[in-house]
C-alpha cells in the first residue's frame, strides 16, 4: 500500500531521515517509536505530502506522492483547534474538500461517534480538555475518509485515561475497519497497545523492533552517571540524564556477548546463563538471564564460533548510550 | 462650560452636522483603507519575499508619518495645477477621504501584520493536512487572526477620526460642508469661542472613550 524508497531529509548539514526502503501493507497498524528528534514526524510529514524529501519517491498504491491526498490524512502533534464548535472543526476539512449539505453533516456525526463525542457537537472547541482536543482532531481527519491514516503523538500531552481511549479508538478503527494505520509515538507502552508491527527510529530510518530487551524502571544518579534499576539486583549505565521512571530498550544488536569476562569501555558488563536459544528473522536470539531476561541478536556464523549452548555461563556486555530510553514524563531528560 | 453643555442638549444643527459630517469621512476612509490596508498586512505577514524586512520596516515608519506631511502632498497632487488637478477633489469631502485613507492605511497593515504573525503555525498545516485549498487556508487563518484585524480597523478609525492637519489642508474647513470636529475645534479656539470647541471635544472624547471600549472588548474576546 505505501512504499518509501531511497527517502533523505536532511535540513542544512543535519540529515533526519536515511531510508533505503520502507512499506506498510494495507490494513496494518504500524507504530513508529523513537525518543524525540529521531525523525518520526519528518517521516510523516513526508508520507502524508506535507513535505518533501530532500531525495526518494513516496508511493501510494503506486502513485507517487508530493502533495497531501484524500487518501493519506495525518493528525498532528499537538493539534490546534479552529476557534468554532466541534462540529464546526470537523466541518472545515469537509467544506475545503468540498463536502457540503447532507453528507457533511452525516459525516460529522459519523466521526463524532467513532471518537465517542456526539454529545460535545456543538460545544466550543477551545475549552476542551487535551484529550478532548485530541479525539476531535482524530475526527476532524476520519470525516475525510482516508485509506491511510496518520497520527504524530497522539498520546503526547493527554491524560492516562484519554490515552486509552484513544488507543481504543485506533485499535477498532484497525481492526474493526480495516483503516491502515501509521502512529508515531515515545510510548512503548501505547505503542503496544494499538499496533500490530512495532518499527523503531534508529540512525533516521524506521527498523523492525525485536521483542525482548524492553524495561521500565527508575532512573537515578549514581556518582555522575544515570543509571535505571530494572530488577532486584540489576542496574544499568544508561547515556544522557535522566530522573524517574523511564522504558527503555537494549536493541539485541548491541548486546555483546563473551565467554569470559572483557576489557572494554562498554559501561554495561553481566554475567549470567544463557536460557533460551531461538531463530529470528534470519538471526539467532540468544536469551541470557542476568537477573532479568535480556536477548543478544547474533549471526549463525558468531554463534558457531561462541559455540554456546542452553545452560552455559556467559558475560554480556553493551555501551551506555546504546540503551535508547524513553522518559515517562515529557522533559523527563534534565 | 455651561454654554457647552446648553450647547449638546439642545440638539445644536451645526454642532451634530460637523460630527455627521466627521463620521462620514473617518467611516469611509476606514473602509477604503480596510480594503487596500487588510490584504496588504496579510500578504506580507504570510509571504517570503526578498525585502520583505525592509518593507515592514517601512510600513511602521509610515504610521508615524505627521499628518500634515501626507496632507501637503495631497494638496499638492490634488490643487489646481497638481497632476490630479482636474479631478476637482481639493476642497471636498473625497479629497479628506483619500487623505485620511492614505493616513490609516499603514496603521491597519501594520496590526493586521502582527496579527496574522501572532498566529500559530500550527493552523495553517493543519489546514494543509485536511486539503483545503489556499484560498480556504487563508480564510481560516484570516478568521483566526479577526480579532486582531478587528483591532486594526478600529485603530485606524481612532486615527482618522482624531486627525486635523489632513482635514484642514485638503478640506479647507468650509462651514456646513468639508468642516468636521477637529478642524472646528481649532477654529472655535482661534476666534475665542470655546462653548462650540468644548462641547466638540466632549463629542470626541465619548467617541475616543467608545473606539478605546470596542478595543479593549475586542482584544479580551482574542485572548479567550
Amino acid at each position: 500500500m505505501l512504499k518509501l524508497e531511497n527517502i533523505k531529509k536532511s535540513y542544512g548539514p543535519l540529515s533526519v531521515l536515511d531510508i533505503p526502503s520502507w512499506e506498510v501493507k494495507q490494513g496494518e497498524s504500524v507504530a513508529l517509536l523513537g525518543a524525540n528528534a529521531t525523525g518520526k514526524t519528518t517521516l510523516l510529514e513526508i508520507t502524508a505530502g506535507l513535505i518533501q524529501p530532500t531525495q526518494g519517491v513516496v508511493h501510494f498504491e503506486g502513485k507517487s506522492v508530493t502533495s497531501p491526498r484524500t487518501e493519506i490524512r495525518i493528525v498532528l502533534q499537538n493539534p490546534v483547534m479552529f476557534s468554532t464548535s466541534v462540529a464546526g472543526n470537523i466541518a472545515y476539512g469537509l467544506h475545503g474538500n468540498g463536502i457540503t449539505g447532507r453528507e457533511r453533516a452525516e459525516r460529522i456525526r459519523e466521526a463524532l461517534r467513532i471518537v465517542g463525542l456526539e454529545n460535545l457537537s456543538r460545544k466550543n472547541a477551545l475549552v476542551l480538555s487535551e484529550g478532548q482536543k485530541q479525539r476531535v482532531a482524530i475526527a476532524r481527519t476520519l470525516a475525510l475518509k482516508p485509506r491511510l491514516l496518520l497520527l504524530d503523538e497522539p498520546s503526547a500531552s493527554v491524560d492516562k485515561s484519554s490515552m486509552q481511549h484513544i488507543g481504543e479508538i485506533l485499535r477498532r478503527l484497525n481492526e474493526k475497519e480495516g483503516l491502515t494505520i501509521i502512529v508515531a509515538t515515545h510510548d512503548l507502552d501505547f505503542a503496544r497497545r494499538i499496533a500490530k508491527r512495532t518499527d523503531t527510529m534508529r540512525n533516521g530510518r524506521p527498523v523492525p523492533y525485536i521483542s525482548g530487551n524492553m524495561y521500565t524502571g527508575a532512573a537515578f544518579d549514581n556518582n555522575g552517571e544515570t543509571q535505571v534499576g530494572i530488577g532486584a539486583d540489576v542496574s544499568l549505565v544508561i547515556g544522557g540524564i535522566y530522573r524517574g521512571a523511564v522504558d527503555i530498550i537494549i536493541p539485541p544488536e548491541h548486546v555483546v556477548l563473551s565467554k569470559s569476562p572483557i576489557e572494554s569501555s562498554m559501561r554495561n558488563r553481566f554475567k549470567g546463563r544463557v536460557v533460551r536459544l531461538a531463530e529470528e528473522d534470519g538471526r539467532v536470539s540468544v536469551a541470557v538471564d542476568i537477573g532479568v531476561p535480556i536477548s543478544a541478536a547474533l549471526t549463525h556464523s558468531a554463534l558457531a564460533d561462541l559455540g554456546i549452548t542452553i545452560g552455559n555461563d556467559i558475560y554480556v556486555s553493551f555501551k551506555a548510550h546504546g540503551v535508547i530510553v524513553f522518559p515517562h514524563e515529557e522533559g523527563g531528560t534534565k | 462650560m455651561h454654554n457647552a453643555w446648553l450647547l449638546l442638549i439642545s440638539g445644536d444643527r451645526d454642532l451634530w452636522f460637523i460630527v455627521w459630517t466627521s463620521l462620514r469621512i473617518s467611516i469611509a476612509a476606514t473602509l477604503i483603507a480596510v480594503v487596500v490596508g487588510v490584504p496588504i498586512g496579510y500578504i506580507v505577514a504570510s509571504a517570503s519575499f526578498p525585502g520583505r524586512r525592509a518593507l515592514i520596516s517601512f510600513m511602521n515608519t509610515l504610521q508615524s508619518l505627521p499628518t500634515v506631511v501626507i496632507g501637503l502632498i495631497f494638496y499638492g497632487l490634488l490643487s489646481r495645477s497638481g497632476p490630479f488637478g482636474s479631478a476637482g477633489l481639493l476642497y471636498t469631502l473625497w479629497a479628506i477621504i483619500i487623505g485620511e485613507a492614505v493616513l490609516i492605511l499603514p496603521i491597519m497593515s501594520a496590526y493586521t501584520l502582527a496579527a496574522v504573525t501572532d498566529i500559530d503555525p500550527r493552523f495553517r498545516k493543519t489546514a494543509r493536512s485536511l486539503g483545503v485549498g489556499r484560498f480556504r487556508e487563508s480564510w481560516i487563518v484570516a478568521r483566526e487572526a479577526r480579532f486582531g484585524i478587528a483591532a486594526s480597523v478600529i485603530a485606524g478609525f481612532g486615527r482618522a477620526i482624531g486627525e486635523v492637519g489632513v482635514a484642514m489642508m485638503l478640506g479647507g474647513n468650509i462651514a456646513g460642508f468639508t468642516r468636521t470636529i477637529t478642524t472646528a475645534i481649532a477654529l472655535e479656539h482661534n476666534k475665542g469661542n470655546f462653548a462650540l470647541g468644548l462641547a466638540l471635544g466632549a463629542i470626541l472624547f465619548c467617541i475616543a472613550l467608545i473606539i478605546n471600549g470596542m478595543l479593549h472588548l475586542v482584544q479580551g474576546s482574542g485572548k479567550r
